[in-house]
């Protein structure tokens, strides 16, 4: 027994030790970290008392600014959603969009429109460099557009350059590059499109993100994707990439020969959450400035708190999406009538009023004013008229499966409230959440639904509806209108806002009587801010509506922290 | 003895392939697949590119195939890579283990010593008030859910008095080294180990409680044995037999990381991994730390058989 005791001894003090020896292992390879990276730290502290002397006051405050970021990620650029904080810090495009909705010229200084859009010049940059020092040219955007195009890399946002010459042949494999891209000289590119899109420049190129050619360009297609350069970017923005711990944060540095200057702000530090309430937690505590940009973390019955606190400003967004009910055009849903009363049934306005509040009631798909005429059916909340339409289109009364995929508590209360006032005129409706993402794309691609709740980015530009109106797109769901193919392809087409007002409008009246789908709200986002960055809250301000999947400019190099 | 360990090392391997085939078939009836979850609803997509990237993943073949695949690879030494990152699979776990392995293993350690100690003090105070005290408390700390333990940890310390980070591991940008660690380490430490004190404490109470009315303890006392030295030399030995089970049954879980616990406070574990792979349908990932942890459960589980024969000769294996 003594002998046997002592085995089971040896054993438990053998386990602690190696426990031990692994966090003290781990724990000096943090120190020895550290060490190296303090080294670094005071040599760039040498080099950047220079800089500092211009912002005086500033130089007793630690520039460093943390933004909430979504743990899971970071991911290539190439296949990412609502997430592109990193092509504008570290990545940039050849022409982004501002918070303002205007356009910045970035990595092409200026470009030229030719033969009403169907032309398109760009102007690079002589003198920009990437942050390993090589020089930026025009190789890298033919590289970047062409891997974009390339059905091997696989990229979703494939459709952004689907306007560019040969970007069919691309696509089914006779050729290897767009034929429309063109190396005029190392700092022009001329990139010719098959149809003239005088938009072009602000709806399709400012998704189109530039990447190192001498880096990738030897890297088989489908290995881009898995390539450690998603885990370490080289890029051309203001910030350069230092540092990634997985799940932990980003770390990015100012990039002192950014050629709009050197930021002001030393440090970026994307800190990643995977818990909204803790990212919320953080932000209170301090230990970020700012929440996650494109991702829901402040629900609307947060925010009045949130903003009680001092140091703290919220800034109520625009979402630009609607949230409307999917029909399944393959079932019973082919009688406007039915369709009209739907929408005539929900009282949308107290529902929002109670569960919602701050978000718009929808008439129409398109978010965008301008876009809504003066005279659309407001369908004031009317049951009896929604009964009456019901059983003059012989409404069969049967139980409707009903899907949607936001499992929060809003949303929950959201769908209760739509299934009573269905309930109330006889159309039984069974909510079914699924799970976000793969559950629900599932069941919607696959048409495994009756009826559903969803809510769509329509992107910077109405044209970015054609995803859910025009015929055989998915979201349509089978609704078929050739007068709006007609029109959508037109908007297409036209250079400024005055001559594609009447277009729009004429599709959103039609959609609004026609209701392919039942618009009922548009979605709000907040997002956080701490008072001492003076940059950030003032720019989102001014933006009101979240841009979603493109990177925007929003003059971070002149933000900065005050205290 | 040894006959016996090398049976059950042979039987362990069909063991692991049965597993990892459940598991495969299990995570493949679930609906949909990472293709779904890379397509957000808020991002317009041309459906032409859905077919194509299932293609690329290697999804479009038959579940049959895709096991098969999987395991010519795994014999090959090949893990795989994560559906969603690209990364090496062996890889992202690797990055993994240290961080969970710190917040799990100083967890246990501190669960086993200090509940083992207070129960084994409770017993030998039975009825007392501090037995009654220890008592509830431990019923307290098994019964209030493990995040909710969490957030108020937070929301006390983190936030209304303002002492410890709310999340993470280390303090981004400012590498402080160990004590940067350590106060990082405390909060979810101090969730984790609430639960698992008062599951240590209720095996010890019990097991020491019913080791002590026992004949052979009766019969030292009669004997004219000094108390200190019955507790101690007789009756806490054998106290320990069903500690030494709950021990190995908290070796695997001292790798698969406390899920919720790495959530909440951003503890950049195996836990967050597993969640992740599941929630976006990351096969490769997800069958990488099925079976690592699989070969982790069944050797702990040998382990801990072999240490009880040690310790309890009335054991033998042939």
């Amino acid at each position: 027994m003594k002998m046997k005791k002592s085995l089971l001894w040896i054993v438990v003090v053998v386990m602690s030790i190696s426990m031990i020896a692994a966090f003290s292992l781990y724990g000096c390879k943090a120190e020895e970290e550290a060490a190296v990276e303090e080294a670094a730290a005071e040599e760039e502290v040498a080099e950047e008392v220079a800089v500092e002397e211009e912002v005086a006051e500033e130089a007793a405050v630690e520039q460093i600014y943390r933004e909430g970021y979504f743990a899971g990620g970071p991911r290539p650029t190439f296949i990412t959603t609502s997430d592109h904080r990193l092509d504008i810090t570290v990545n940039e495009p050849l022409v982004a969009i501002t918070w303002q909705g205007g356009l910045k010229e970035l990595l092409a200084e200026s470009y030229e429109m030719k033969e009403n859009g169907k032309v398109w010049v760009m102007h690079l940059r002589k003198d920009v460099k990437w942050h390993d020092g090589e020089d930026f040219t025009a190789d890298d955007v033919v590289f970047s557009y062409n891997a974009y195009a390339n059905p091997e890399v696989g990229s979703i946002w494939a459709s952004k350059a689907a306007s560019i010459k040969g970007f069919e042949d691309v696509q089914n494999g006779t050729a290897e590059e767009l034929t429309g891209i063109k190396v005029i000289d190392p700092y022009t590119v001329q990139i010719e499109l098959s149809n003239p899109i005088p938009l072009w420049i602000r709806i399709e190129q400012t998704y189109l993100v530039i990447f190192p050619e001498h880096l990738l360009g030897d890297i088989p297609a489908d290995e881009l994707l898995g390539n450690d350069y998603w885990r370490n970017r080289i890029g051309t923005g203001p910030f350069k990439w230092i540092d990634f711990k997985e799940d932990q944060y980003i770390l990015l540095e100012r990039n002192e020969d950014h050629y709009l200057g050197a930021p002001k702000l030393e440090k970026l530090i994307y800190q990643m959450y995977a818990e909204t309430t803790t990212m919320i937690s953080a932000l209170v505590a301090g230990e970020i400035d700012t929440t996650a940009y494109e991702g829901t973390v402040i629900s609307p019955q947060e925010a009045p708190n949130l903003a009680e606190q001092e140091h703290l400003e919220i800034v109520k967004m625009e979402k630009g999406s609607p949230a409307f009910i999917i029909l399944n055009h393959d079932k019973e849903w082919s009688d406007v009538r039915i369709r009209q009363a739907i929408r005539y049934a929900i009282d949308v306005d107290s529902m929002l009023e109670a569960i919602y509040p701050g978000a718009k009631p929808a008439y129409t798909l398109l978010p965008q004013e301008w876009t809504h005429p003066n005279d659309m059916n407001t369908y004031d909340y009317n049951p009896e008229k929604a009964k009456q339409l019901l059983e003059e289109a012989g409404w069969s009364g049967r139980t409707v499966d009903f899907i949607y995929y936001f499992g929060d508590e809003q949303s929950k209360n959201l769908v209760a409230a739509i299934q009573q006032y269905l309930g109330d005129v006889g159309i039984d409706i069974k909510p079914r959440l699924l799970e976000g993402g793969a559950g629900f794309n599932t069941a919607e691609n696959s048409k495994d639904f009756d009826m559903g709740l969803v809510g769509q980015g329509m992107g910077l530009d109405p044209s970015g509806g054609e995803f859910v109106i025009k015929t055989g797109e998915p979201r349509a769901h089978g609704y078929s209108n050739p007068r709006i193919d007609e029109l959508l392809q037109e908007g297409k087409l036209l250079a400024n806002q005055e001559e594609r007002e009447p277009i729009y409008q004429e599709i959103s009246k039609i959609y609004n009587e026609a209701l392919p789908q039942v618009p009922l709200w548009y979605d709000i986002r907040f997002l956080g801010f701490n008072k001492r960055v003076v940059g950030s809250a003032e720019h989102y301000r001014e933006q009101k509506l979240i841009y979603f999947n493109m990177p925007v400019y929003n003059e971070i190099e002149t933000w900065y922290i005050a205290e | 003895m040894w006959k016996y360990i090398i049976r059950r090392l042979l039987i362990s391997i069909p063991v692991l392939l049965g597993i990892t085939l459940v598991i495969f078939l299990l995570a493949n009836l679930m609906p949909g697949d990472v293709v779904d979850f890379m397509m957000s609803s808020e991002a317009p997509m041309s459906k032409d590119l859905i077919p194509q990237l299932r293609e690329s993943l290697g999804l479009d073949q038959s579940i049959p195939i895709r096991y098969v695949l999987w395991l010519k690879e795994l014999l090959k030494g090949n893990l795989g890579y994560s559906y969603l990152t690209y990364a090496r699979v062996g890889s992202l776990i690797a990055k993994r283990i240290l961080p969970t392995l710190e917040l799990m293993g100083i967890s246990l350690l501190i669960s086993v010593v200090v509940g083992v100690l207070l129960g084994i003090i409770t017993a030998l105070k039975q009825y007392s008030l501090l037995d009654y005290i220890l008592t509830v408390l431990g019923f307290l700390g098994r019964s209030i859910p493990i995040f909710f333990i969490g957030m108020l940890l937070i929301y006390f310390f983190a936030l209304r008095i303002p002492i410890f980070p709310v999340a993470g591991m280390i303090t981004a940008g400012a590498n402080r080294g160990i004590t940067d660690n350590i106060w990082h380490l405390i909060l979810p430490l101090t969730s984790l180990s609430i639960l698992r004190i008062a599951e240590f404490l209720r095996y010890s109470r019990a097991s020491m409680l019913e080791v002590l009315h026992s004949d052979f303890i009766w019969m030292a006392r009669s004997k004219g044995l000094k108390e200190k030295w019955v507790i101690f030399r007789h009756a806490f030995g054998n106290a320990l037999i069903p500690i030494i089970t709950l021990l190995g049954l908290n070796i695997p879980v001292l790798f698969s990381g406390a899920i919720i616990i790495e959530t909440v406070f951003q503890w950049p574990g195996l836990g967050t991994l597993f969640i992740f792979s599941i929630n976006q349908r990351d096969y490769p990932v997800l069958m990488g730390l099925s079976l690592i942890l699989s070969i982790i459960v069944l050797l702990s589980n040998l382990l801990t058989d072999i240490i009880y024969s040690f310790v309890d000769p009335r054991i033998k294996y042939e």
